[in-house]
């Protein structure tokens, strides 16, 4: 089983990641960050500061009960067989119920299409996570177990 | 082992999932009195057109496949809990050894003079929203009575379609129990602008009909104004389906009694979703908590319970909603309507680079998060709605209020169940 | 969704209050994740092999570069960029008075006084006020054009002997300002100078050149073509903005660049322009460092017109937000962009008279030698044409806000006036004690450091309280007169010692310099003071911090007071601290060469506790009991 490993304390704030789950989940070749079509340009995970004001790289957990496929009104959220929560935007309608309830803040209305939410998707379907590759730190690490158990996301 | 849910819904569903998970043998019917399973949360966008049948189906989650028998159309009317029997409404009967009523609810019609007759709806079924959206072909006038969730979400997508759409309502803005006044004014100017005409604090008197076939001419208010309607909708509250249980004795008020494992006063009788009332963990106090998280997580709840497992309801609220009105979402968590004098209300208004502006208005007793309405920018409220259910103490960190990251409350994990 | 502090808790309130607007207060939050190879200066983006950064797995660029390589290459293009911004508006002061001084220009040399001094100190004669004036802009566009190999002239009369022997000695004798900053895009380019140190040493040579003719030459400049500093009461804050007046804000660094405008509104004809269209005049309103410069010289030029400093570079999207502002005109840097779409709200008009500072919905409106009153009066015309056109449209919503007991007006020249003529009633408080130090709290505001001007008022606050005299230009002393430190009842906050001295002198504990430019002032009193000492720089009880530093300008500042061996706190390294060398030369062997040395702390209070230990070390080497 695909796990991502996650020592932050390797984090340098590059934003590498943010700007490879970008360019990862989007159909054009240049993706502007700030504009463009009406794709959704945005990342699926976010840099923020802890308390201390330390780096911290926020990303979905994958829960193993997930808040927010519970609040899932739609059906778009789904927990797979993999492990990962994985949202289908094609049946989405940006009611939002699960960004009331994930308690990381990591399902997220999408920015440029209001009707809609995005969320981490483990890089479900591509060989490895694009942002992973992309972390010049090693700050992210992907490893891969026979382990079922302990979730999909480890923070170390 | 037979397993009986009576209702094909949120909770229904879920329990079913999860009784199958933990006994794959035991012999399990869901009775329904819908079709199939749907999006109970998106009737009005069926109503007005904006989404087919199938869009709003929801999978079974391969229901079939793993030996539930979904019986349609369906409506239980007697239970007897000695004998452990349902009976339907095709004369059928069904033992069953584990039975979870989750019958949800349906449309209170007010005591109105007029209300009943032909193109008065209520929204709480399939069945409602396509009767209002075959009634679009030939009404113009439509009138809806209560500015609740469903009244306003019905509001502002019948509004695009082209239709007269009032709003009647005995609050002063819409969302009265979401909204303070402030983002209820502001919610009144996007339903306004978009072409919704509000009538608030005026309630409504009766409803005069043609004598000829008795369709609905025109609803008089109080003020005795009179608004041309052809098309009554009522979303003015729900009533749960608890009639066949309370004639078999299970103890009811407003909804269904449940404990922590949602068994209620009947040995193997167990009930969750919107029909249930369990202590709601926001106030204290057990009512009615009808929403869809909560139905699925008691569902959830009582299907492990059913099959012989343990688990309990630890967070328990339906005072939590996500609303988005032509465009502009907003979020409102915990007892808005009811915030308590002693309550210190925080309120943070912001602009961001695009130029959208965003409002949180929230309310700390001091030392935990009683209530959060987000306006606009809704990002953070998972954040502001695990602080609230779980009562963290977040006294002297102001900073959490303001708008903080998930990290920054240095939490890796959390368990939710 | 949170928004940055401001020490100014006034203008914090009125941020607050304004959550319809979008400001850098907010957007700071927004960007509140830095990235650590640019916060280190490890980032290369110099060829398409990159952008190379260092990391422990990959300590080397392709190039070969070296994290010392990227850290002073990078460092160098800042400083040679600082550099430049300042020499331009030398460069624009000087070709201006060159245009007054032989009558192409229509406008008055305020100050014939500033001609013969300044005449005098660089050894230059003419038969009158003109001449002199027209050879001092010839001297110094000479000096800022010549080639590299060729050394500046007027080095060697600016600065103190013993500065320029050390100068020399250690090889950093500017050449032409624009050859060596020309010079030092050349180094720092791909596959080029590899050297840290090489680089360090050009880097001090910029702060030179910046320091000597961007500021110090800038300054005396303005004072010939504006009138000399006075010292008086004025008022600052969003508060000078009356809406019965057309408002024009102005934004930059170059005073004289107002001449023509501010004659213009001296005037009777300017003033109609404004009462024909319905208000009782047109004002300026002082934004940014130009502000500042307006308000010191407010006696000599627009005593009448200016009508006070509103406040620093971060108050100026609140400032527009007020609605009370009819025009903004731009001629060189610290003019937001934030404010262009707030100023479309508004509808306030947009002028830029420098295409280095063109924002993109701004006019810009070309400064012509010779036509400064013409474009003065269109200017005007425009202004009462947008007053006319908005304000029946808009609302204005002007907070009470900032002090009206500001002293402003303080120079090398007006200070030594209120000492009696010389410094010696300073340096005799210094030696009895009444006085531990002088401290020059210079340079930007910015919201990275607790917050705007947070650390600012803190360190000053703390220096204050430990009778360290702190003379403030810039950003810093723009925030610090709105929060009242410039105002006599400060004196309350200083320690018993200088608390005593603003009473017997009428001064607060701050004293206001006004704009950047003006720490080549402060710099010129420290200069006075070594020579009045018989000492060099370095051994002065002087210390200086630029707490909440910014740009790329702040970072060429820096390197003039490094070069004149001063002690220089930062309390936020600037992107250094991914190279060793750099790192370890700034902070600690460059006081072999120079004798000054930076200081990197947060924390105002630690940061105070340091200062004053290093100039309590300086005053037991010049045996003055501590």
């Amino acid at each position: 089983m695909r796990k991502k490993l996650i020592d932050k304390s390797k984090c340098a704030g590059c934003k590498n990641c943010e700007l490879a789950c970008i360019t990862a989940h989007s159909k054009s070749p240049f993706p502007f960050i700030t504009s463009g079509t009406d794709e959704i340009i945005q990342a699926r995970n976010k840099i923020e500061l802890d308390a201390e004001g330390k780096l911290f790289p926020e990303f979905c957990r994958h829960c193993d009960e997930p808040s927010c496929v519970e609040a899932c009104i739609s059906g778009a959220l789904i927990k797979g067989e993999d492990g990962l929560v994985v949202c289908n935007q094609e049946i989405c309608i940006g009611c939002f119920m699960c960004v009331m309830s994930c308690p990381y803040g990591m399902a997220r209305p999408g920015i440029k299409n209001g009707r809609c939410m995005v969320k981490c998707d483990g890089c479900h379907g591509r060989e490895s996570m694009a942002c992973v590759d992309a972390c010049p730190q090693r700050c992210l690490s992907q490893v891969d177990t026979e382990d079922e158990l302990n979730g999909q996301v480890i923070y170390v | 082992m037979k397993y009986v849910i009576i209702g094909g819904s949120a909770a229904g569903i879920a329990a079913a999932a999860e009784i199958r998970k933990q006994d794959n043998k035991g012999e399990l019917t869901i009775i329904s009195k819908d079709k199939f399973y749907y999006s109970r949360c998106q009737l009005h966008m069926v109503a007005s057109g904006a989404a087919s049948v199938d869009r709003v189906r929801l999978p079974h989650a391969g229901l079939e496949d793993i030996g539930i028998k979904f019986m349609a159309e369906k409506t239980v009317l007697g239970l007897d809990t000695a004998a452990k029997t349902v009976s339907l409404d095709d004369e059928q009967i069904l033992a069953y050894d584990r039975l979870l009523i989750a019958t949800g609810t349906k449309t209170f019609f007010p005591p109105l003079e007029g209300v009943s007759g032909p193109w008065t709806f209520g929204l709480r079924n399939l069945d409602d929203a396509l009767a209002i959206n075959e009634a679009r072909k030939t009404a113009k006038n439509f009138t809806i009575i209560g500015a609740g969730l469903v009244g306003v979400e019905l509001a502002a997508e019948l509004v695009k379609t082209g239709v007269n759409v009032n709003l009647i309502e005995l609050a002063k803005h819409p969302l009265p129990i979401q909204l303070d006044q402030e983002c209820g004014d502001k919610c009144s100017k996007l339903l306004a602008d978009a072409g919704v005409k509000l009538y608030f604090g005026n309630p409504a008197k009766v409803l005069h009909r043609r004598p000829e076939d008795s369709k609905p001419v025109a609803l008089e208010l109080t003020s005795e104004e009179r608004i041309d309607t052809d098309v009554l909708i009522c979303a003015a509250g729900v009533i749960a389906n608890t009639d066949f249980a309370r004639r078999a004795g299970i103890d009811a008020r407003k909804g269904i009694i449940i404990d922590d494992r949602c068994l209620t006063n009947m040995p193997d009788v167990f009930a969750a979703g919107d029909v249930a009332e369990h202590i709601d963990t926001v106030n204290g106090l057990c009512q009615l908590t009808a929403v869809w998280p909560t139905a699925v997580r008691q569902g959830k709840i009582a299907g492990i319970n059913m099959a012989g497992g343990t688990a309990s309801i630890k967070i328990n609220t339906g005072m939590k909603t996500a609303i988005s009105v032509m465009g502009t979402h907003f979020i409102s968590l915990g007892q808005i309507c009811a915030s308590k004098p002693q309550w210190c209300k925080h309120i943070f208004r912001n602009t961001d680079s695009r130029g959208d502006e965003s409002i949180r208005v929230l309310y700390t007793d001091g030392k935990v998060l009683k209530s959060a309405l987000l306006w606009g920018n809704v990002t953070d409220a998972g954040l502001y709605h695990e602080a609230i259910v779980t009562r963290r103490d977040i006294s002297g960190d102001y900073l959490f209020l303001e708008g903080l990251d998930a990290a920054k409350r240095g939490k890796e994990t959390m368990s939710i169940l | 969704m949170k928004r940055c502090v401001s020490a100014d808790s006034c203008f914090g309130n009125y941020l607050e209050k304004r959550g319809d607007v979008n400001t850098a207060f907010d957007r700071f939050e927004d960007q509140s994740v830095k990235c650590g190879y640019g916060q280190h200066g490890v980032c290369c983006r110099l060829c398409s092999n990159g952008p190379c950064r260092i990391t422990p797995d990959s300590p080397k660029g392709v190039c070969g570069a070296t994290a010392d390589t990227m850290v002073s290459r990078n460092f160098l293009r800042s400083v040679a960029a600082g550099a430049a911004c300042y020499l331009h508006v030398a460069e624009s002061t000087a070709s201006r008075l060159k245009s007054i001084a032989t009558g192409i220009s229509p406008l008055p040399l305020r100050s014939e006084k500033s001609v013969d001094e300044l005449a005098a100190l660089l050894g230059i004669a003419g038969s009158s006020t003109n001449e002199k004036a027209g050879k001092i802009a010839d001297a110094v566009l000479a000096d800022l054009y010549r080639p590299r190999n060729d050394k500046m002239e007027l080095v060697s009369k600016l600065a103190i002997p013993a500065r320029v022997k050390k100068w020399q000695k250690s090889g950093i004798m500017p050449g032409g300002a624009k050859a060596e900053v020309f010079d030092a895009i050349v180094k720092t380019s791909t596959n080029l100078n590899t050297d840290p140190v090489n680089q360090l040493l050009h880097c001090l040579n910029l702060g030179i050149s910046t320091g000597l003719y961007g500021l110090a030459m800038t300054n005396l400049m303005n004072d010939i073509i504006m009138g000399e500093p006075e010292i008086g009461i004025a008022s600052t804050g969003f508060s000078v903005a009356s809406p019965d007046y057309i408002n024009i804000a102005v934004s930059g660094h170059s005073h004289s660049i107002f001449a023509g405008l501010i004659a213009m509104l001296e005037s009777d004809r300017g003033q109609q322009i404004g009462i024909d269209a319905g208000a009782r005049g047109i004002r300026i309103v002082g934004l940014t460092c130009v502000g500042q410069d307006m308000q010191l010289r407010a006696n000599a030029s627009g005593k009448n017109v200016f009508v006070g400093q509103a406040g620093n570079n971060f108050t100026q999207e609140a400032l527009i937000a007020t609605g009370a502002i009819d025009m903004v005109i731009s001629e060189f840097n610290c003019t937001l962009s934030g404010i262009e779409p707030i100023a479309e709200r508004y509808k306030t008009k947009l002028i830029c008279l420098d295409d280095v500072a063109k924002q993109s919905s701004a006019l810009m409106l070309n400064d012509e030698k010779g036509q400064e009153l013409k474009l003065a009066e269109e200017i005007c015309i425009m202004a009462a044409e947008q007053y006319r056109l908005r304000r029946d449209q808009i609302t204005i919503d002007v907070p009470r806000h900032g002090y009206n007991d500001v002293v402003t007006g303080v120079s090398e020249k007006s200070l030594l006036k209120l000492l009696g003529g010389n410094l010696n009633p300073l340096i005799e408080l210094v030696k009895n004690g009444t006085l531990k130090g002088i401290a020059g709290i210079l340079g930007c505001s910015n919201l990275a450091a607790g917050g705007h001007d947070v650390n600012t008022v803190a360190l000053t606050r703390e220096l204050i309280s430990r009778d360290i005299l702190v003379l403030s230009a810039g950003c810093t002393t723009g925030g610090l007169a709105n929060c009242g430190y410039c105002s006599l009842s400060a004196k309350e906050l200083a320690g018993p010692g200088l608390k005593a001295v603003c009473e017997k002198l009428g001064i607060p504990p701050v004293l206001n310099f006004g704009p950047c430019l003006a720490i080549g002032r402060i710099e010129i009193v420290v200069s006075e003071l070594a020579k009045a000492l018989e000492v060099d720089i370095p051994q002065l009880p002087v210390v200086i911090s630029a707490p909440q530093w910014l740009e790329e300008q702040a970072l060429a500042d820096g390197c003039f007071g490094l070069a004149l061996g001063l002690t220089l706190h930062l309390s936020q390294p600037p992107p250094i601290l991914g190279s060793p060398i750099v790192t370890k030369i700034l902070t600690e062997e460059l006081v072999n060469i120079t004798g000054g040395k930076v200081i990197v702390e947060m924390n105002p209070v630690i940061a105070a506790d340091k200062l004053q230990q290093v100039i309590n070390e300086k005053l037991a080497a010049l045996g003055i009991g501590v």
